[in-house]
């Protein structure tokens, strides 16, 4: 098993999203492909920060076997005042990839051109979010962590899409958040997360139709960002 | 177990070079105040000490006698402060699978230290020189003691961050016991010049130790009657036992 969490319990205080995982049992095997389902209201992001390790359950375990990834394509780690060359450095370093080697696959795979040394802030947004995407998706993982795939330019995403593709012939996948469409192309089991619990399923079809069943709670003005973790990430950008 | 250790270096490298490399974030002040503020405070206490004749020991040169206490000392403050900060809060660089707090909190003091070090080599060099206090008695003592005293903030750092996971006032007294220690700290006094008396109010303090060893290590003309690298030996491994230990119990509490 790659990622197992045993019994655990955690309490979830982000925002106005306050419930409470008790008994909560996920296992996800070597190469499995799974798509961990729920509304913004289910308290994802603390699911996904207990599998990341960003974050300790209130109590039970949590066992890691492989690599895992972090949630792709997160930003808030990211400086704005450094050039995306000096933070796909940093990712390099960070997992001991050679340096040169990385920014070439990196720029080369998202046509950035001269712009891979343009400081973060002065970036296009849809290019940010690629950068992002592609500085994860491009290390060599055991299970990727994907909270959104829709990154880059549009006419870029036939191409995100071939990538996530091949990521899943050789790797596991995990595929966070409430794209139910991907989720059915790219997964064969899911877990649906509403009101503290977690349920099971191998058919993604009866996933996706448990799924649709949950109503979503009416977005607040101030939180239009909610709907998208992509345009959210680019938002919380640190520093 | 040789992999780990090596992959937790490589990891606290890669968040170092990144500290640094953010200081200079938009050219703004980052690098600039961390030069002028000790500085600007050596500088003020200079003049002070011209004023206030007396006030400096008459067998060291006054200028190299400030730096060799002002540099450390803030390299000290900033070393507990950079480490309450990461072990106390929440981080994005967390959502790293391979990245902890304590790989955060030694980065984030390893870039003050060197910071520091690089600033303390600049000013002592200069000043030690023009004043004729070059070359120091003894420099390995002189770096062994800027080491211990970085080890020291960074074992404070452990404790009070993670106490303050579960009482967050606590940021209070740091602030109260850093104003305590400029002025008991031995940054701007040897030990010397009090009476006898009053030592033991003033030697439980391993930062007053460091200074003294500071001092010892490079003026020729002074020997501290007090300095004891065993005494700051203990309150590392303690303060670094207490906190590591303290932060392997709380990683259950969540952050405020």
């Amino acid at each position: 098993m790659s990622i197992e969490l045993r019994n655990v319990t955690k309490k979830v205080r982000m925002g106005h999203i306050k419930l409470t995982y008790t008994g909560l049992d996920l296992a996800i095997p070597d190469g499995a492909r799974v798509a961990l389902l729920g509304r913004k209201e289910a308290g994802l992001d603390a699911i996904v920060n207990l599998i990341c390790a960003a974050d300790a359950p209130d109590k039970g375990t949590i066992t890691r076997t492989q690599s895992i990834s972090w949630p792709i394509p997160g930003a808030g780690f990211l400086s704005k005042h450094l050039t995306l060359a000096a933070n796909a450095r940093f990712i390099a370093r960070l997992y001991e990839t050679n340096e040169e080697a990385f920014l070439a696959r990196v720029a080369e795979t998202g046509r950035f051109g001269d712009l891979i040394n343009a400081r973060m802030d002065e970036c296009p947004t849809e290019m940010r979010s690629l950068f992002c995407f592609l500085i994860g998706a491009l290390l060599p993982f055991d299970h990727y962590i994907f909270t959104g795939l829709n990154a880059g330019p549009k006419e870029d995403r036939g191409r995100i899409a071939e990538l996530v593709g091949e990521l899943a012939q050789r790797a596991g996948i995990v595929l966070v958040g409430q794209d139910a469409k991907n989720a059915e192309v790219l997964c064969d089991r899911a877990y649906v997360f509403n009101e503290g619990t977690a349920t099971y399923y191998d058919d993604m079809e009866a996933a996706i139709e448990h799924f649709s069943s949950i109503e979503a709670r009416e977005v607040d003005e101030d939180d239009f960002m909610g709907a998208d973790p992509e345009l959210e990430d680019l938002v919380n950008m640190d520093f | 177990m040789f992999a780990d250790i090596r992959t937790q270096i490589n990891v606290i490298a890669a968040l170092t070079i990144r500290e640094l490399q953010n200081l200079m974030k938009g050219y703004n002040y980052g690098f600039a105040w961390a030069l002028l503020e000790p500085l600007m405070f050596i500088g003020i206490m200079r003049v002070a000490r011209s004023a206030f004749k007396g006030l400096t020991p008459p067998n060291m040169q006054p200028s190299t006698f400030l730096i060799l206490g002002i540099v450390p000392f803030y390299m000290y403050i900033q070393a507990v402060g950079a480490v309450y900060k990461s072990i106390s809060s929440s981080d994005n660089l967390l959502k790293f699978p391979r990245v902890t707090p304590v790989d955060l909190a030694i980065a984030s003091a390893l870039c003050d230290f060197c910071i520091y070090f690089a600033l303390f080599i600049l000013f002592i060099v200069f000043f030690s020189i023009y004043e004729g206090a070059w070359p120091p008695q003894n420099p390995l003592a002189v770096v062994a003691a800027f080491i211990a005293l970085w080890m020291l903030g960074m074992g404070l750092g452990f404790v009070v961050g993670t106490a303050a996971r579960v009482f967050p006032p606590l940021k209070q007294f740091v602030s109260y016991y850093n104003l305590a220690n400029r002025m008991m700290g031995g940054m701007l006094f040897v030990i010397t010049m009090f009476p006898s008396s009053f030592w033991p109010y003033f030697t439980w303090n391993p930062v007053l130790h460091c200074m003294e060893m500071l001092r010892d290590g490079w003026f020729v003309t002074y020997t501290s009657p007090v300095a004891s690298p065993a005494y700051v030996m203990e309150w590392i491994l303690g303060l670094w036992l207490l906190g590591l230990s303290l932060e392997r119990f709380q990683r259950r509490v969540p952050y405020v």
